[in-house]
């Protein structure tokens, strides 16, 4: 989990400390659409994965992030 | 008093072109021409469509102007070759310029400038030019004859188009630049630096997104339905 949240404060800048929160989309200033796929790309290479459409279109909160990836590791 | 005007072509291009010579010019349609093979109705948009080899003899050259209304084939050679062949035969050509379109420039006969175009001081375009609605034309550009700009298209100041060229939509052709003859620019292109004759050049299409429309619509939040 230390892992997925180095990348989610250093793709959607913010404070290492929040990433323990269960933010969502609407709650990150810099979570947009294309910084959403940013994100998708960082998490595939950091962990070798491919993430189907589906699973990237409900991944929009943190928790969603970390069960998702759960599932492919 | 209205000018009698024939059209040839019987396609999409003449219905369009034919639109803003009923809506606002000088002239009236009489008639519609095209090749002898392509006669397959008696008229077009209500009026008599005859065979090419007809056309003096129905509509002599002292009497009607012509308008040579057909698409860009060949890189605009089909559109030249129509248009020489009405000259060889002694007509004089129509022009339409949009009311809408105000400024100092010179234009040709049988080339058309449609709505919302924006032409520059001292733009010179030539006989037989098409520029559709949204094109820019740069101060001092030339545009010479048979050329083919389509909707959007930018052309900076003291540029020149050679004969025949196409500009597809949204391209975007820089200042200062020469472009040859019979050039094919695709949409979207963008040029810096002149191009030799016959050149084609064709930016590459949007790459798809991974997400469908329905998997983008749940992670965007201009997209996202919200619930009331």
């Amino acid at each position: 989990m230390e892992k997925i949240n180095h990348i989610l404060a250093d793709t959607l800048k913010i404070p290492f400390e929040r990433t323990k929160e269960n933010l969502g989309m609407d709650d990150v200033d810099h979570w947009d659409s294309l910084s959403h796929m940013n994100l998708i790309v960082a998490i595939e290479d950091a962990f070798g994965i491919e993430l189907s459409g589906d699973d990237i279109a409900e991944m929009t909160t943190f928790n969603a992030i970390r069960t998702t990836i759960s599932k492919y590791i | 008093m209205s000018k009698p005007l024939i059209i040839f072509g019987a396609g999409k291009i003449s219905q369009a072109i034919s639109y803003y010579f009923e809506r606002d010019s000088e002239y009236d349609i009489i008639a519609y021409v095209v090749d002898d093979a392509f006669v397959k109705n008696a008229d077009f948009l209500e009026k008599p469509l005859i065979a090419l080899s007809e056309v003096e003899t129905r509509f002599p050259a002292n009497k009607y102007s012509v308008f040579v209304a057909v698409g860009y084939q060949g890189i605009n050679q089909l559109r030249a070759s129509k248009y020489n062949h009405f000259k060889a035969l002694g007509y004089t050509f129509a022009t339409y310029v949009s009311p809408y379109v105000k400024g100092n420039f010179t234009l040709g006969g049988n080339s058309i400038i449609m709505d919302q175009v924006a032409l520059q001081p001292c733009a010179k375009l030539g006989n037989n030019v098409i520029v559709w609605g949204g094109t820019m034309v740069g101060h001092h550009a030339i545009i010479e004859d048979h050329c083919w700009l389509t909707g959007g298209c930018l052309i900076g100041g003291v540029t020149t188009l050679g004969k025949g060229t196409f500009v597809g939509l949204g391209a975007t052709i820089g200042n200062e630049i020469t472009i040859g003859e019979q050039c094919m620019v695709g949409a979207s292109v963008l040029i810096t630096k002149s191009i030799p004759d016959k050149t084609v050049l064709i930016a590459p299409s949007t790459e798809s997104h991974r997400l469908n429309s329905d998997q983008f619509t749940k992670m965007s939040s201009c997209f996202r339905v919200q619930s009331l």
